[in-house]
């Protein structure tokens, strides 16, 4: 039993590193590569979630400075008269 | 002066922001998981920036209702706006990690779900601002709302942990995670940079809300005339 | 006692209003009925796992047809500036709430008992085998319901789109109680009493209440003075 148990002991990485074929590790690059993709989304939708927000803000700081410039205008066109 | 400051503290956060990314790249790929574990340096940093805007809207409604103050409702809504932003960069960057090592895009898991759910409540917060009309109102409303929101926030998060949870463990902070030091030292720039750029926004938000203010007495001094 | 008296007035006038047009309760009778009948076509009413899930679509139901009762709630007292005058009325505001969220319940309950015999006709299930355990998580989850609604319903009363804005905002937050009554609704359609883990979400059920309940009195005032 004993001497049973020893054998799987040392051969199962030998069958573990038998198993592993060229195509195992061109498929692993790939996923690692496919993950490079992923990561690269995953920056690119932070960073466009945030430019889109500051980009909602900067439309409206403009909506806003023209309002007030327009109804200061208003006013002291009215004041004059 | 004031505003000159801010801008540039927005750019120094962007600024490390972008530097990360190049620090970020050059990481070797994470054992299990590979490249795309690192997205967690965006994901991470954008929650706590999220937790952080949410947390001072909170303080703000209740400030505003204890004084009445406009300044705190104001700071109430610029905080939840910016909270909102980037709980939808945290809810983008998560479902963009989940597709490579989950498989798929979104799982019903606890944190996932009340991520979904906080953001639609807040989402419903800004849209009940917008649909009342008079302002004394309006804040009262929303001061309202926020608190009742944020009481929300723990029921929803254990009642869908006890429902069914898949997320990973915080790996940080905690000892015995797979997160070398000087990664640590990137996240915690990123966290850095994250809040900074939120106080900017929050800050430029509150600007705007005041100048909507003023807008809207030089609309009624406009009438008076 | 004079506290309870001025919320037994606010819910009888309001149980009296709503039986006389019963125009909510119609409503919502023959939609609560009109959603089974929908679900009906996605779901294979005759098959077996429909029925391990039916106990959930019960909730959707009861929650979407509850909305066009606390939509009416406040609503009813804009005519007439009704609402003026029981706002200036000598009680406070919390015993108000108290009185129209209890008088809600009431409705609401009623439109759900109603829907509950239906709902186990069309879709074949033995909802009555342990009775009095469906009718306590009915009875927590539907002041869930209208706790939160009648606020909300308070909340919307004067602001635009009021029809749309109420469920926008009362769902995402009653989620945590409707989760808890569709787990233990299931369960107990199933056959299975409350116990062990499914414990968890009667607790859930009664602290969201409880909790919910003070913040509403303790902020209402606020809402329906300013």
């Amino acid at each position: 039993m004993l001497s049973n148990g020893s054998l799987m002991h040392w051969t199962l990485p030998v069958l573990l590193a038998a198993q592993v074929s060229p195509e195992d590790v061109t498929r692993e690059i790939g996923r690692l590569q496919r993950n490079f993709e992923f990561l690269s989304y995953g920056f690119a939708a932070a960073w466009i979630v945030l430019t889109v927000y500051v980009l909602m803000m900067v439309s409206r700081e403009r909506r806003l400075k023209r309002e007030i410039t327009g109804l200061k205008a208003m006013l002291e066109d009215r004041q004059k008269r | 002066m004031r505003e000159k400051l801010l801008y540039a503290l927005g750019v120094i956060a962007f600024a490390i922001l972008a530097r990360d990314i190049f620090i970020i790249a050059g990481f070797p790929p994470e054992v299990a998981q590979g490249n795309a574990f690192k997205i967690i340096f965006f994901h991470v940093p954008s929650w706590v920036a999220a937790g952080t805007a949410l947390t001072t809207a909170l303080l703000s409604s209740i400030l505003f209702l204890v004084t009445k103050n406009f300044k705190y409702d104001a700071t109430a809504v610029a905080a939840t706006e910016v909270g909102v932003a980037f709980l939808s960069v945290g809810l983008a960057t998560g479902i963009l990690w989940a597709r490579p090592i989950w498989g798929v895009w979104w799982v019903w898991d606890a944190r996932l779900t009340s991520a979904l759910i906080l953001w639609l409540m807040y989402a419903g917060y800004l849209m009940l601002r917008h649909a009342v009309e008079e302002p004394t109102q309006r804040a009262n409303f929303a001061a309202v709302f926020s608190i009742l929101a944020f009481i929300d926030v723990p029921i929803v998060y254990f009642s869908i942990r006890w429902w069914r949870t898949q997320h990973p463990a915080p790996v940080f902070f905690s000892s015995g995670g797979s997160f070398p030091p000087d990664w640590s030292a990137v996240m915690g720039w990123n966290i850095l940079a994250m809040v900074m750029l939120a106080c900017v926004l929050v800050s430029v938000r509150l600007q705007q809300e005041q100048a909507q203010r003023e807008i809207d007495s030089l609309r009624r001094l406009a009438h008076a005339l | 006692m004079e506290f309870l008296r001025q919320v037994l007035v606010i819910l009888a006038k309001d149980v009296r209003a709503e039986l006389r047009t019963k125009e909510a309760v119609n409503a919502a009778l023959a939609f609560a009925v009109m959603i089974l009948v929908l679900f009906s076509f996605v779901f294979d009413p005759d098959e077996a796992t429909t029925k391990m899930f039916a106990g959930g679509l019960l909730w959707i139901v009861f929650a979407f047809a509850g909305t066009l009762v606390l939509n009416r709630s406040f609503a009813r007292e804009i005519p007439n500036d009704c609402l003026d005058a029981l706002v200036a009325a000598p009680i406070p505001g919390s015993a108000l709430f108290l009185g129209k969220a209890l008088a809600n319940y009431l409705l609401v309950a009623a439109v759900e008992l109603v829907a509950l015999p239906v709902f186990g006709i069309l879709y074949y299930v033995r909802w009555y085998e342990r009775f009095w355990q469906v009718m306590l998580v009915l009875a927590l989850g539907t002041w869930g319901v209208t706790v939160i609604g009648t606020m909300f319903s308070a909340l919307t009363v004067n602001i635009r789109l009021r029809e749309v804005m109420l469920p926008m905002i009362t769902y995402p937050m009653l989620t945590p109680a409707l989760m808890g009554a569709m787990q233990l609704t299931v369960d107990l359609m199933n056959g299975k009493s409350i116990a062990g883990d499914a414990t968890v979400w009667l607790k859930l059920l009664v602290g969201f209440d409880i909790l919910y309940t003070a913040a509403s009195i303790i902020l209402v005032d606020i809402v329906l003075v300013g």
